[in-house]
């Protein structure tokens, strides 16, 4: 499938060169703007070549020192937790689905289809957690609610094994007696891993991004933020005072105008952003394919 | 064909949700074992009408657990303080204290979701502006029953008329934090430049004045802003009935409810706004930036904002600025200004008792106490003394930080504001002594608005206000900060849908009401 | 050849059946016990929407109201611009995702040199990281009228007046349709991938020995194999036509009032109008308005391809 007509090769790598580009250069905005001088930040806006640089915001950042890495640390717990039982969930789940003869099928699909339209809004959804799980001021309460399994996850994998792991080897996998759970393990998870690694890679994401959960969740234990909460906050801050600046007793604009300026936020998103920059390059060798499938059938 | 397949899928649900509601009952008798202390079944799926018989109270009874919402940022020493207001308040009322400290993005949201679902809480902050959707839906209670009977300190204190005067159609919903509730708006400018241009501050009386001194300073700083904020004139001439739609004219003094976006006052200010966004006085960005004003002045990059002063306002501000500010009151445009107070200025942020509290009476008697127990304020306010702060020598009640502490080490919550009652605590160093006098004198020097205590009952026109609303924040930034290319006809196409949008019949809602209130006075 | 039951299946007797299926059905009762009390539990709360909510009565025991909490949605007369604004912002995105995701998916799967793939695959997906409200600051950066970089060293440069990019409905359309492609691609693209990865080799060999071309190929083989994954993730989009993202509509072009005329959109409406009022009944109501009409339109479309191609259908 890959072709090796020279032409060909340098026209997608010049395109894909641009794409780089575009992607690389706001990221760069990002990086400048948190180590530029925060009144030149603020008198001459943003540029790629500031005239006067500073490291004030990540000294900022290192100050609240504990409070960071804590966010950090568990950021990288939720991620990790969450993202093995998301994928794993939605693998056994998706596999059954996959099956053109499972009884039920379709009803299950839409089953699964139908929570990814309508849904009973936040209060509910609060409520059923909060009051009658129990899983607020927990760990919890960022790692259950919402992103624990995505309907849409669920879809994606299903569509790519029905299409790409032939129905054949099901029944010849059943023939030779192969239990369910075997087939699932030896056939249907080393088949399915360009996608399992790509849904991975979206729940990882949601979980890394979320801030939702820490907002209603964590009230009281606030030592369980994670670095998106850090994040939000000060930015829902910002805006809070933006919005009602005239209507606000100055005592209380003075307390909001300790929240870091634009500078330092840049830094924390950049800082909150430089992990995944690590190791995404790291499983990118997972995204190609697993194993030929030629040799399973063979 | 079909139909029996949709009979399927509604079946096969049917039978699921069955499944799990059965599962869902398990866990919820088993969840309260792992929260032995303070589980209830206080949902608002079976949320029981306790309020109706409070349980008398007895001598050594267990003490009650208050949780109480506060609004700030997370302190340092935030839980030996906490402990050190919890035993206070064991002592002194036999109740415990559990605070829940919410930040100012997030209280609404959070807050909400707390009241919604029934959590844990007692009082609760209340900013003027969410009044009527937690009475509407039932989240908070009327205080008219049990202020009389258990809140008696606080009208003795405060007067009934101001310790009531949250309330809607006799439904009282809160009771104001005693601050200064007069802000007379007024310009904040850099001393530095002032000095240079060689303006004299006590001449500035009116916006109208500022365009001599903006030509001035831009002519020496051609590289700064004037200028900037959302709103760049914040000179408040009327009551605005707390949404702006329909107001009171006059300072509050004209009892016919108008519409203000209609009136030669407004177009006036427009007007003055644009005349300076095109002399280049005003900041380009001022209808988009997310930057407070002060840190644009810090950076060099503006000159001026103008800002609700009130008595200690130069101290905060220098600090905030990084450099010298001076500030001088402004009227309207014409040079004239009464001081005057309405409803929503005195109701800016009150206290009030959520519906899920298990035991209001106690609640009642909690803020009772809260608004007249100086220790009380000064421990939430400032922390330990000795900790967080130190007397200033040679006043009683000047306080500062201790000895090599500073923002940051220690408590600090200084929202004096928002607490029930700071005018019996203390007073941070750098204000006069006599600040709380200052504070009464400056509320007591204003003219009531002739609606003052009434709130008018927004239920029957949520419709009307979403979209009012919608059209407001459409408008009012572009032309207030003079960024409208044509003042006259954004003025014209804000009026035109917002009459669209209903602003008749919300005018004439409160025309009645008002009258009704007033005929009952 | 997705009729064809399984031979084995007819072989077996029903305990048999039971037997073979029942694993299956073990095998997804985590996942459903976990969609059942994530999602399904809480939509009790859709009558929310129908409800004037009294919380000392209980959400159950509230008044019916019948649809008067939805009346706002139709109160402005800016209805139909946000409607209009909603779809055809979807509209745009959806199309443009699918186009370029698939495009770029093609393009990165045939990079020879292992290292640039790896370079590519990675950039796409970098600006998903990039939460709304850094997005927003950065396009500030660009388009920013005083200090912004295009006012300010762009434009001069190229001899232009700078222009007031935050007063001006017009540019705005291109610039959120952009920022929207720039940050979403890489999701649909990543799907694309794993879906050409997942194609059986042998089929390009043969085409190869055929003779047939890139296009060609593409067009037969590749195209055709990842149609699933194609008509998946458009049904998803066409569901959610109703909802936008609420970051890149507000945050994004800053809440700028002179704007609204191009960046207002159904989420945005609903926060500006219920910012202040908070009500309940009618953000729910607003939720299931917009569920209900990407309900319909899913419903719509999957019967179309079920109608084409039975197998490709979602349900």
């Amino acid at each position: 499938m890959v072709n090796r007509n020279k032409g060909y090769q340098i026209a997608i790598n010049i395109v894909m060169m641009i794409v780089v580009c575009m992607v690389v250069l706001p990221f760069l905005l990002l990086i400048m703007s948190s180590i530029t001088d925060e009144n030149v930040l603020l008198a001459k806006g943003y540029t790629f070549f500031p005239e006067k640089f500073s490291l004030g915001a990540y000294e900022y950042i290192l100050k609240s020192g504990e409070k960071i890495f804590r966010a950090y640390g568990m950021t990288i717990l939720i991620t990790v937790i969450g993202t093995l039982i998301n994928v794993g969930m939605s693998a056994l789940f998706s596999y059954p689905l996959a099956l053109k003869n499972l009884p039920g099928r379709r009803v299950i699909t839409f089953f699964v289809f139908f929570t990814m339209l309508f849904n009973g809004g936040l209060v509910p959804s609060y409520i059923m957690w909060s009051t009658y799980l129990g899983v607020k001021d927990t760990v919890f309460g960022l790692l259950l609610p919402n992103l624990l399994l995505s309907s849409m996850n669920i879809l994606l994998i299903r569509t790519y094994f029905s299409t790409s792991i032939p129905d054949t080897l099901y029944e010849a996998a059943q023939i030779d007696g192969a239990g369910q759970l075997r087939i699932f393990r030896s056939i249907v998870l080393p088949l399915g891993k360009p996608i399992l690694v790509t849904i991975g890679t979206f729940s990882g994401l949601a979980y890394w991004n979320d801030w939702t959960n820490g907002l209603y969740y964590i009230n009281k234990n606030t030592e369980l933020y994670t670095i998106q909460n850090l994040l939000n906050k000060m930015v829902s801050d910002l805006q809070f005072l933006a919005q009602n600046a005239t209507n606000l007793s100055s005592s209380a604009t003075a307390e909001l105008s300790k929240v870091p300026s634009t500078g330092v936020q840049m830094a924390i998103a950049f800082v909150a952003i430089l992990p995944i920059i690590i190791v995404f390059p790291l499983l990118q060798k997972y995204y190609s394919k697993g194993i030929a499938l030629g040799a399973v059938k063979g | 064909m079909k139909k029996s397949k949709l009979l399927k899928i509604v079946s096969v649900l049917l039978v699921l949700s069955l499944f799990v509601s059965v599962l869902a009952a398990c866990g919820d008798t088993t969840a309260p074992a792992s929260t032995p202390a303070n589980d209830t079944s206080s949902t608002a799926a079976d949320s029981t009408p306790v309020e109706s018989e409070p349980t008398d109270t007895g001598t050594d009874e267990e003490p009650y657990k208050i949780t109480m919402a506060i609004i700030g940022n997370e302190q340092p020493n935030q839980d030996k303080v906490w402990q050190a207001v919890n035993d206070l308040m064991l002592e002194e009322i036999n109740m415990t204290f559990e605070p829940i400290l919410l930040s100012f993005g997030d209280y609404q949201e959070q807050l909400r979701m707390m009241l919604s679902a029934g959590d844990e809480l007692d009082v609760l902050p209340i900013f003027y502006d969410q009044a009527s959707s937690y009475i509407n839906s039932g989240q908070i209670v009327d205080l008219a029953d049990y202020i009389y009977d258990y809140g008696q300190d606080i009208l003795n204190y405060m007067g009934e008329d101001i310790a009531t005067s949250g309330a809607v159609n006799g439904f009282i919903y809160g009771i104001p934090a005693n601050k200064e509730s007069n802000t007379r708006s007024g310009i904040v400018m850099r001393k530095d430049i002032i000095d240079e241009i060689g303006v004299d501050v006590s001449t500035l009386k009116s916006p109208r004045d500022l365009t001599a001194v903006f030509e001035q300073a831009k002519a020496a700083h051609p590289e700064m802003d004037m200028i900037s904020g959302s709103r760049v004139i914040t000179t408040e001439i009327v009551d605005p009935l707390f949404d702006w739609f329909g107001v009171l004219m006059d300072y509050g003094q004209d009892t016919t409810v108008t519409n203000y976006f209609e009136s030669k006052e407004y177009k006036d200010r427009a007007d003055l706004t644009k005349e300076w966004y095109d002399a280049g006085y005003v900041k380009l960005d001022a209808a988009t930036t997310t930057e407070t004003n002060a840190n644009l002045v810090k950076a060099g990059s503006l000159f001026s904002y103008m800002a609700p002063i009130k008595p200690g306002y130069l101290i905060q501000e220098n600090i905030n600025c990084g450099t010298e500010m001076v500030t001088a009151y402004l009227g309207d445009l014409d040079g004239g200004y009464q001081e005057s107070l309405w409803t929503s200025s005195v109701n800016f942020f009150d206290w009030g008792i959520a519906q899920q509290s298990k035991d209001k009476v106690k609640a009642m008697e909690f803020l009772n106490y809260a608004y007249n127990s100086p220790e009380w304020n000064n421990l939430m306010n400032f922390g330990i003394e000795g900790e967080d702060y130190v007397p200033v020598e040679g006043s009683d009640v000047l306080i500062d930080y201790p000895e090599g502490k500073g923002i940051g080490d220690a408590y600090h919550m200084n929202m004096g504001w928002m607490y029930p009652n700071q005018m019996i605590g203390k007073i941070w160093n750098g204000n006069p002594e006599d600040l709380w006098d200052q504070y009464t004198e400056f509320n007591k020097g204003a003219v009531l608005s002739k609606a003052f205590g009434f709130i008018y009952d927004s239920s029957s026109v949520a419709t009307e206000l979403t979209a009012l609303n919608s059209v407001r924040t459409e408008f009012m930034a572009s032309i207030e900060t003079g960024s409208v290319p044509d003042v006259d006809q954004a003025i014209k196409d804000f009026n035109d849908k917002l009459y669209a949008a209903g602003l008749q019949k919300v005018i004439d809602l409160k025309q009645e009401q008002l009258d009704a209130w007033l005929a009952a006075q | 050849m997705s009729t064809k039951p399984g031979v084995i299946d007819r072989r077996i007797s029903r305990f048999g059946r039971i037997k073979k299926w029942l694993p299956l059905y073990l095998m997804m009762l985590p996942g459903a016990i976990y969609i059942i009390v994530n999602n399904y539990i809480p939509m009790f709360g859709i009558m929310i929407a129908f409800k004037q909510v009294d919380f000392s009565k209980g959400i159950f025991a509230s008044d019916w109201i019948g649809l008067k909490n939805f009346e706002f949605l139709f109160a402005s007369e800016d209805a139909m611009i946000i409607t209009r604004n909603t779809i055809l912002y979807n509209a745009a995105f959806i199309v443009l995702n699918l186009v370029i995701g698939i495009i770029f998916a093609i393009f990165i799967c045939d990079v020879i040199n292992k290292r640039l793939k790896k370079l590519y695959q990675s950039a796409i997906l970098f600006p998903f990281l990039m939460s709304m409200v850094i997005v927003g600051y950065i396009v500030f950066a660009f388009f920013s009228m005083q200090n912004g970089i295009v006012n300010k060293s762009i434009l001069p440069a190229l001899g232009q007046e700078p222009i007031f990019w935050y007063n001006d409905p017009q540019y705005w359309p291109v610039i959120l349709i952009f920022v929207n492609t720039w940050k979403g691609v890489g999701y649909g693209c990543l799907i694309y991938i794993a879906a050409i990865n997942g194609i059986d080799p042998t089929y390009y060999e043969a085409a190869e020995l055929d003779g047939a071309g890139k296009l060609k190929q593409i067009w037969h083989i590749t195209l055709p194999c990842i149609l699933p994954s194609i008509i998946t993730l458009t049904l998803l989009g066409v569901g959610r036509i109703f909802y936008s993202d609420f970051g890149l509509f507000y945050q994004v072009p800053r809440d700028s009032g002179m704007l609204y005329a191009t960046t207002n959109v159904i989420d945005t409406y609903v926060y500006r109008g219920l910012m202040r009022q908070g009500n309940i009944g009618m953000s729910s109501a607003a939720g299931v308005y917009q569920s209900v009409v990407g309900f319909l339109l899913v419903l719509v479309s999957n019967l179309v391809v079920r109608k084409i191609s039975k197998e490709n259908a979602l349900f």
